[in-house]
């Protein structure tokens, strides 16, 4: 799948979160335009949502995290509580601190990535998905 | 710069330990174009290094040494969360 359909299917992932989150939670919101805080405000218990599309996890066996793409980007200025990534396979929640903890227990480090797409590099973690999986433990209320 | 280069020249940053003499080593040593990367990988190894030191006073003057304002903008809040969380692993596991 290409760049386009990913970002197309990245979409509508969020939306279809979002829609069931508003089952539960009419007031659940997407953000609008460029927000890097987070994606999904649910204003009913005062948490946000990230939301991840990351379908070559299922290729490499790694998570990315990334943190850094010409600034400081994604885990470095998301404020999100939660963390939604799905992998095309399975949709799985972590809290932010539970990402952060992964990093600092395992013993992470970072590393470049330059995509086909992208103009500058970016610095991400790339983290084995059946240990990043072991952190999550995100519990919503 | 290679990333093998960065990553060690950034744990040698984080043994600094208080954030002022981090970014000196960060100014003294890195590339003027690595400055921002490397503030942002800064809080991914400051807490093990903060963690080491031998009192609760010096870990939290430690802490206190990031500016609220350090760029990333939430660096001061993630190098605290994990500082914590290293702390309670380590006690769950009885080193402390």
């Amino acid at each position: 799948m290409g760049f386009a359909k990913d970002l197309i299917r990245g979409e509508a992932i969020e939306r279809n979160l979002l829609d069931r989150l508003r089952l539960v939670f009419p007031q659940a919101r997407k953000a609008e335009g460029y927000h890097p805080d987070w994606d999904i405000e649910i204003p009913e218990i005062g948490k946000t949502v990230e939301v991840k599309y990351d379908p070559m996890s299922q290729k490499t066996g790694n998570i990315v995290v990334e943190y850094y793409h010409n600034k400081p980007s994604a885990f470095s200025v998301s404020l999100a509580d939660f963390w939604v990534i799905d992998t095309g396979k399975g949709e799985y929640w972590f809290s932010r601190e539970g990402i952060l903890e992964c990093i600092l227990l395992e013993g992470m480090e970072p590393v470049q990535i330059h995509g086909p797409q992208d103009r500058h590099p970016k610095w991400v973690f790339l983290i084995p998905f059946c240990l990043l999986v072991e952190y999550s433990n995100a519990k919503l209320l | 710069m290679k990333p093998a280069k960065f990553n060690a020249e950034i744990k040698l940053a984080a043994k600094k330990t208080y954030y002022p003499q981090c970014l000196q080593y960060i100014e003294d040593n890195l590339d003027p174009d690595f400055h921002d990367l490397a503030k942002a990988t800064l809080p991914y190894y400051l807490p093990s290094n903060i963690l080491e030191l031998p009192s609760k006073d010096e870990r939290r003057a430690a802490i206190d040494s990031i500016p609220d304002n350090a760029t990333p903008s939430h660096s001061k809040d993630l190098v605290k969360i994990g500082v914590e969380m290293l702390w309670k692993k380590d006690r769950a596991n009885g080193i402390r």
